[in-house]
């Protein structure tokens, strides 16, 4: 088994800049000071590292994408990590603070970027103060702040802790969010690489990927890229969680079928068979058991119907009752839709209406035909993905269990019988 | 002569039986206004503005009858009501309703086109007077349900209104 | 927002049309130009794109998903299809969420019949609906400022007016609340929305949530006529649209591209809240509705003209033509001014013609530059004006330009001003100093050095130098100064000014004169001065005056509106006709003012209002005024529009057949104009500058007239400051938008807007005095005084008291005498 992330990740008091130093921390920020910017940025590229967030574009290319000769630029962590079943960043900003420290300078240098910003989810006030200390600590050993050893590159990062809403997940909105306004996405184009934070070129990354980029400059692109399949390179953690007797969070080689994540995590519950499984978070379309066996990477899991999104596992076994789940996410994207656009704002919310009178037996036959149709509406539609995301579950719900509405909506017709 | 003389007879009474036979029977026409005809119910008669079960007036003022009025005999202006002043339910009410009577074709368009069904044409006909003015008909006169009957003939012959 | 020079053009096409438009053009925009309508609800040409309500859907070839037109820059041989079944349907989906949970309040809205939302449902939207929930239920009439009022439910989100507060008044004013369904416009912090342009947002919205509360349910849009002509109030004459109801002012829109097609030259499609809802004068009960004499008895009005044209004849018979004179007023319109100085100038043969009290000559030593070249100006040099409270829908375009056109703001004032805001450079002089600061600033432009002003004027060299830096430096410079808050030799040194930038090479450079009153540069145009016949005409130049206006045209010259209330005071002047002014609140000296008019033996007040001078009248002539005459206007960028009457008085005439009336009566030969339009085609032949002005050429935008040529400019340095004596503090007079006056009275809806009498001090003046903010405090000069409370602040530089003018009552000009002079003030607890 891998372990590029999470090689250390047990280690006691691996927050502590002393013990992440023994453990053979920011040496490869040393090593990497003695490079040039664009060879970094070419090892960054040629290991075919992509982004962990949940869209999964190829990181080099993005911060190859920067305007040219704009400064200043910035550098942004997302660590808004708010999408449901995914707590890898969460672990890593307790356990591995300096991991991320690294990766940020790391892609700083490379990107020649002087300010980077960390925008911690809300709720993780706790890892904010950890990562707050981590900072203070780097500071101190010169690893931050002007002429990092000696190499007159400078970095300075700070921390901003964001007010708790998905939306700013979004790169855009979380740019908004940053720069003191409505977390709202913006328009696209310009992308954050030409105009970004403060009108600025800003590169804008995950926890992980920032991570993933000090194993990569480390132990160099080949050796990287030698792990995976063809496109999706590299490891990947995964969030595992719902029916399995084990939930945690895993490392796993990208292409690992998806049957063997679940036995990581312990395997199904006792005596109850696997029904379905999301296997990108809430916004990725749920997949039926029969497609267990799915290598789990980006490719695979796409052709099988559904997406890697930021790598959540979500386990259903043969107790759970899609309708209600459908309606569980359904309530969670009606909150959290920023309202900006119409199909979202409004959209979001009838799905879930309807779906609430389905699940509590008052549906009609012709429902599934207008909740397709209102996903319809809205697909690729809205202003921003959260849209699409929302119908993820209510398309593949239907389309792989429609037995779990029929069998529903029968009873309500039963029911209205009987009265 | 005398076959002549049957004939003439003859043709006489035929003609008389014609005439008693009419004299037994229904005459097609009423003794307007001793009698009065009954409308049907849909007739498009005189305008009436209504008001729901609590007694608050249905117009709300919107004007659609005014704008579809073919002869423009409808003015409205609106208010808004207030907690102390509330004339109907909703956020605005007629704070004037006219309806000119002598321009006004009968059409029913204004029926048709009221959202809130708050003016409707009923069955009475009897609409002379012998003052234009009271041709304007404003709210206060629209609102009350128009008596029937409201004619009768006086000792010359004449139709005056009661009292 | 489109750049303001885009040369390169794109082709495509849509919906199989061929269109070229200039690269960078959204579809939308694109699809117009060949009358193809695209539907948009968030999309305002104003705003620029934004993309959230998803109404412009369409299908550009090549592209996996629908674009929403109003975001997508049309790009060469892009195929845009606005019909095909994909778009459709899309289009259909939107219009359902979109009305989801709006309310079917047609029948009772206030936008019912204009509204976006119901055009684009019936074209586009679905014909059933398919929720069977019932609308989510939200506060309705919830009043954001005593005039706006927002309905929770109707709102659909498009951020219109949050993103009109945030990008053109730049208040963030209104903003977005709450997230997903549950969002709502709410105020910045619940305060009122009590901006000076909140009522563009009643126009703009898509629906009906903000309304006009002033508008609320008076009528139905179908019911109004509408009039498109212009504002009353301040220079600018902003384009607006009066809607009417049987003869009754029912509401004030601006002509946008909601209603018909903005004036970008004027007004850019926006107008502040006094011309949006300070109308009431217009209805007012205060209106002078017949004329009567001094005793109060009513006249007609042919026998009330009549009465005071052989009067004022009599008189020049009697004391020949220096015993009469007229003060007219800026918010006159050009046909009725220059019918006004045709009667003293020809029938009474007397050029005691004036309008202001402030020295201004006709004519500018550079171009005269329209509103418009505010935008496509390199920098903007603004000097001793206040647009904020002088003329507002100035200050969106000074605001827009800097923030969209890159335009460089340097303000030059001796108050602290909403412009400070968006200028690179704002330099405060000391009250007063002005025209040693100008003179300094022309020695720097002509890179002589300049000597020290910190004491004087409280402006540092190095700071004068680096303006005249900046001006050397722009291409394209735009002056805007306020005439009438010159004092001194400073409305000399202005001029001096302008002529030595435009002497700079490779400069352009224009100037946009800010006075007050809706026609000031129309009243100059039009010869209201006592020097000057209309367009410039300077007396010495008598061989034209003598072939435009005949042998016998006066040459002598005349008397400024305030010299005749110092002759009249005197005695020498007998009879004067006041048009349209309230010298005895608005002059300098206050009482002594009504003291001089007492004194005439025939005074003729010719208002729409009762004034405090109207009382004194030995006659009063009614005047229509604005709404109810039509006649046109000059504004401050020199640009003649047609004034449209809205409302029609039957048992008055028109103010300008009133005044030719009285031409005809001392001369039957005198000719009669049929129309409004037989005026000014009398004024294209007589006033140079006019010729092309007509009626067809003025028609919808306006068209700009010729400036007049400027007489020499008197070049002389600046006189000392004057000193101040036992701690006087040198008043100044600002203005403030919403004073309470004569037009808005206590009954107007902008009520809430009214001040109290403030004088603002230096924190250094202040302590001297033992004097804080909230102190009530006494503003005394010889023997008048003026109560205010104090408020200490930066908003002057010491040595200065600040006042600004709020109401009428305040008796603010008492404390003024020769507005040449300083007036020094006294504060006293």
């Amino acid at each position: 088994m891998t372990q590029l992330l999470f090689k250390h990740i047990n280690v006691e008091g691996l927050a502590n800049i002393d013990v992440y130093e023994k453990h053979g921390g920011y040496e490869t920020l040393k090593k990497a000071l003695e490079q040039k910017p664009e060879e970094i940025l070419e090892t960054v590229k040629a290991s075919g590292l992509r982004g962990r967030g949940g869209a999964g574009f190829p990181t080099g290319l993005k911060w190859s994408f920067l305007a040219k000769d704009v400064f200043p630029r910035y550098l942004v962590c997302n660590a808004d990590e708010s999408e449901p079943g995914t707590c890898k960043d969460r672990e890593l900003l307790l356990k591995n603070p300096h991991l991320l420290i690294e990766g940020m300078i790391l892609c700083a240098y490379a990107c020649r970027v002087e300010i980077g910003y960390n925008y911690i989810r809300g709720e993780f006030y706790d890892l904010c103060e950890i990562f707050e200390k981590a900072l203070e600590e780097a500071y101190e050993r010169g690893y931050l702040g002007k002429n990092i050893l000696r190499s007159e590159f400078n970095l300075d990062i700070h921390t901003h802790l964001g007010a708790g809403a998905y939306i700013c997940g979004e790169e855009s909105a979380l740019l908004n969010s940053l720069e003191g306004m409505r977390g709202e996405p913006r328009l696209k184009p310009p992308f954050p690489a030409v105009e970004g934070l403060y009108g600025k070129p800003t590169v804008v990354n995950n926890v992980e990927t920032l991570c993933a980029v000090v194993p990569v400059v480390e132990g160099g692109a080949e050796a990287y890229a030698a792990l995976g399949t063809e496109k999706s390179k590299g490891t990947k953690l995964v969030s595992v969680s719902g029916h399995v007797r084990n939930p945690g969070n895993f490392e796993v080689v990208l292409g690992t079928p998806t049957s063997e994540i679940i036995e990581m995590a312990g395997g199904m519950r006792e005596g109850r068979k696997l029904k379905a499984f999301i296997p990108g978070g809430s916004s990725v379309p749920m997949l039926p058991a029969g497609k267990v066996d799915t290598p789990y990477d980006y490719e695979s899991l796409q052709a099988a119907g559904s997406m890697l999104g930021s790598g959540a596992l979500i386990v259903m076994d043969d107790s759970a009752n899609v309708v209600k789940e459908t309606l569980r996410i359904a309530s969670f994207y009606m909150h959290e839709s920023c309202g900006k656009c119409t199909p979202c704002r409004e959209g979001t919310r009838w799905l879930h209406q309807i779906l609430g009178e389905i699940e509590s037996g008052r549906g009609k036959d012709e429902n599934i035909e207008l909740l397709q149709d209102i996903s319809d509406n809205m697909s690729f539609k809205c202003f921003c993905p959260l849209g699409d995301a929302a119908i993820a579950p209510v398309l593949s719900g239907i389309a792989n269990f429609r037995e779990d509405y029929e069998e529903l909506l029968s009873q309500a017709k039963a029911g209205a019988a009987a009265e | 002569m005398i076959s002549q003389a049957f004939e003439g007879i003859k043709n006489l009474l035929v003609g008389l039986g014609v005439t008693f036979k009419n004299m037994l029977s229904q005459p097609a026409t009423q003794c307007y206004p001793e009698v009065k005809r009954e409308m049907p119910a849909r007739y498009r008669g005189r305008h009436f503005l209504t008001r729901d079960e609590q007694g608050f007036e249905n117009c709300v003022g919107c004007e659609l009858c005014a704008i579809n009025c073919p002869v423009s005999c409808i003015h409205v202006e609106a208010a808004e009501n207030t907690e102390e002043n509330r004339v109907s339910l909703g956020e605005r009410y007629a704070s004037r309703y006219e309806i000119n009577l002598l321009r006004c074709i009968y059409c029913g368009y204004c029926e048709e086109a009221c959202p809130e069904d708050a003016i409707i044409l009923r069955e009475h006909y009897e609409l002379a007077d012998y003052d234009r003015d009271v041709y304007v008909a404003d709210k206060e006169a629209l609102l009350v349900y128009p008596k029937p009957n409201e004619f009768r003939v006086n000792f010359l012959g004449n139709t005056t209104l009661k009292n | 927002m489109p750049k303001k020079t885009q040369t390169e053009t794109v082709t495509l096409t849509i919906d199989g049309k061929t269109v070229t438009v200039p690269k960078g053009t959204v579809a939308v925009d694109a699809a117009k130009t060949v009358g193809i309508d695209i539907p948009v609800f968030c999309y305002h040409e104003k705003l620029g794109p934004f993309g959230c309500c998803r109404m412009c859907l369409v299908e550009v070839e090549k592209m996996p998903k629908l674009a929403t037109a109003c975001t997508q820059a049309v790009g060469q041989d892009m195929v845009i299809k606005t019909d095909s079944p994909k778009a459709v349907k899309g289009r259909q989906g939107v219009l359902e969420f979109t009305l989801l949970n709006h309310p079917l309040d047609c029948p009772v809205c206030d936008k019912g019949g204009e509204c976006p939302l119901q055009d684009n449902t019936f074209e586009h939207g679905p014909d059933l609906t398919r929720t069977e929930f019932t609308r989510y239920n939200r506060d309705k009439a919830v009043p954001l400022s005593p005039v706006v009022t927002i309905d929770r439910e109707r709102c659909i989100a498009c951020q219109r007016c949050t993103r009109y507060s945030d990008i053109v008044e730049q208040e963030t004013a209104l903003v977005m609340v709450n997230r997903g369904f549950q969002n709502r416009v709410q105020t910045f912090q619940d305060r009122p929305y009590d901006t000076r342009f909140s009522g563009n947002v009643v126009d703009i919205c898509p629906v009906g949530a903000l309304t006009n509360t002033t508008y609320r349910f008076k009528s139905r849009i179908w019911d109004l006529d509408n009039a498109e002509t212009l504002c009353a109030h301040c220079g600018v004459n902003c384009n607006i649209v009066v809607g009417v109801r049987s003869n009754e002012f029912m509401r004030v829109q601006a002509k946008s591209g909601e209603n018909s097609q903005a004036n970008d030259a004027v007004d850019d499609g926006w107008i502040c809240d006094k011309g949006r809802f300070g109308y009431g004068f217009v209805e007012s009960s205060n209106r002078v509705l017949k004329c009567r004499n001094g005793k109060g008895d009513t006249l007609e009005a042919n026998d009330a003209l009549g009465q005071a044209a052989t009067q004022l004849k009599k008189i020049t018979d009697e004391h020949g033509p220096q015993s009469v004179g007229f003060i007219g007023s800026p918010y006159g319109t050009n046909e009725e001014l220059y019918l006004y100085q045709k009667l003293f100038r020809q029938q009474l043969g007397t050029n005691n013609i004036d309008f202001k009290t402030y020295r201004q000559t006709p004519g500018l030593p550079v171009e005269h530059y329209d509103v418009g070249d505010i935008e496509t100006s390199d920098m903007v040099l603004l000097i001793a004006s206040d647009p904020t409270e002088e003329a507002p829908v100035l200050d969106l375009r000074i605001k827009k330009s800097v923030s969209f056109f890159d335009v460089k703001l340097a303000v030059l004032n001796d108050q602290k001003t909403d412009m400070d805001k968006p200028a690179a450079s704002s330099l405060r002089y000391n009250v007063g100093s002005e025209a040693e600061v100008l003179s300094a600033l022309i020695e720097a432009l002509n890179d002589k050095p300049v000597r020290g002003l910190e004491k004087t004027a409280g402006i540092a060299p190095k700071q004068i130098k680096d303006l005249a830096a900046t001006i050397q430096g722009s291409g394209k410079v735009c002056v805007i100064y306020n005439p009438a808050a010159l004092t001194g030799s400073a409305s000399d040194r202005i001029l001096e000014l302008l002529q030595t930038i435009g002497g700079l090479p490779d400069k352009q450079c224009g100037a946009i004169p800010v006075a007050p009153g809706t026609n000031a540069v129309g009243a100059l145009d039009m010869g209201a001065h006592p020097n000057f016949y209309p367009g410039g005409l300077a007396l010495s130049d008598s061989e034209k005056i003598k072939t435009l206006w005949g042998d016998e045209a006066p040459l002598q010259p005349g008397l400024s509106a305030l010299e005749m209330i110092q002759k009249a005071a005197s005695g020498e002047l007998k009879g004067l006709v006041v048009f349209r002014a309230n010298p005895v609140v608005d002059f300098p000296g206050g009482p002594t003012v009504a003291e001089a008019l007492k004194k005439l033996d025939y005074l003729v007040v010719h208002d729409m209002l009762e004034t405090e001078t109207t009382q004194l009248a030995n006659l009063v002539l009614a005047s229509n005024g604005p709404g109810y005459d039509d006649g046109t206007t000059t504004n401050i960028g020199g640009r003649v529009q047609f004034r449209k009457r809205s409302l029609v008085r039957e048992d008055h005439p028109p103010d300008w057949v009133l005044i030719s009336r009285m031409i005809r009566a001392l001369d039957p030969e005198a000719p009669s104009y049929k129309n409004s339009f037989g005026v000014t085609d009398e004024i294209s032949q007589k006033v140079p500058g006019y010729e092309a002005i007509n009626k067809n050429a003025i028609k919808g935008m306006g068209m700009p007239r010729k400036g007049s040529a400027c007489s020499e400019v008197q070049g002389n340095g600046a006189p000392a400051a004057e000193k101040s004596e036992n701690g006087a503090l040198r008043l100044r007079v600002a203005n403030y938008l919403f004073a309470h006056d004569k037009i808005l009275d206590a009954s107007s809806p902008l009520s809430h807007h009214f001040k109290s009498s403030t004088v603002y001090l230096n924190a250094e003046d202040a302590k001297a005095l033992g004097i804080e903010t909230g102190d009530e405090v006494k503003v005394v000069s010889g023997d008048a005084e003026v109560s205010a409370e104090a408020e200490v602040s930066d908003r002057c530089n010491p040595g200065a008291a600040l006042v600004p003018r709020v109401s009428d009552e305040q008796g603010l000009m008492a404390l003024v005498g020769d507005p040449d002079a300083a007036v020094w003030v006294q504060i006293k607890k």
